[in-house]
């Protein structure tokens, strides 16, 4: 699979391709966006077959991404690893089309279990 | 009310998971140099998290993070992760306040002179001696409307 990691942070983006190693999910390839407007133009070109998400991050966060690509009619599967952990926000991004919310910190199990599930 | 003990779990969990690396509560009775991230929250609740870490401490997260020695990483990268490191405290104490709220993006600099508002709880812990503290404030105006 085609896995787009979309985080601000240079360090959450090294970690999550390290948690995937930790894991044992290899076999995929990755590329990368700093931000929300960067995926959107990644995705369109490139057609991802999975999104990972931060929420907050410059020029276009991550919900915004997401309603972005609904709203045009872009069904790629998208889900957040974030710090975001309210009710609320996690309502948001399931009602939105997400296909999980990830709280940071997690752990590599953690990771796996809600991760693993969406890589056939 | 949001206590040190509560701030104490979350940051265990970053320095644990994510890090590596132990952390104590308590802060040793040192003070070094320190740099300072923080974030804004902003709705029901409307405040500032703080993370100030001595600045040898910042490298050290940062090299966990990103997997490389303390003598690899740049001065952009110990920002990167530290700002990373208080955004994910700040996303964690969010969702134990009253809600909805926003999240700004991280900050990092020297540490402030200047209060961000009324201090709420102020966590000191330490990593190998060396001192992180964590605090909380609510805006100073927040509430003067009710």
């Amino acid at each position: 699979m085609k896995i787009l990691i979309v985080d601000d942070s240079k360090a959450m983006r090294s970690i999550v391709l390290r948690t995937f190693r930790q894991a044992g999910l290899e076999g995929h390839t990755f590329v990368e966006a700093s931000n929300g407007k960067e995926a959107l133009d990644v995705i369109r070109s490139s057609s991802p077959d999975l999104v990972l998400a931060d929420w907050n991050m410059p020029e276009m966060n991550g919900i915004t991404l997401l309603e972005t690509l609904r709203a045009e009619g872009n069904a790629t599967r998208l889900g957040f690893i974030t710090s975001e952990s309210a009710a609320e926000t996690k309502d948001h991004a399931l009602k939105s089309g997400a296909l999980f919310l990830l709280t940071k910190p997690f752990t590599v199990d953690t990771f796996k279990a809600v991760v693993a599930g969406h890589l056939a | 009310m949001i206590a040190e003990p509560e701030i104490h779990g979350i940051a265990s969990s970053v320095w644990g998971d994510m890090l590596g690396l132990p952390l104590e509560a308590g802060a040793p009775a040192v003070a070094p140099e320190c740099i300072c991230a923080r974030v804004g929250i902003s709705g029901a609740f409307s405040g500032t998290v703080t993370v100030e870490l001595a600045v040898p401490l910042a490298r050290r997260v940062a090299a966990a993070l990103f997997a490389m020695s303390e003598d690899e990483v740049s001065d952009s990268e110990v920002s990167d992760a530290v700002g990373e490191v208080v955004n994910i405290l700040g996303g964690n104490l969010k969702a134990m306040l009253p809600g909805p709220s926003a999240l700004s993006l991280p900050t990092v600099g020297p540490v402030a002179t200047v209060a961000f508002g009324r201090l709420q709880v102020r966590a000191g812990m330490s990593c190998d001696l060396q001192p992180v503290w964590i605090s909380l404030f609510e805006a100073a105006d927040a509430g003067s409307a009710s």
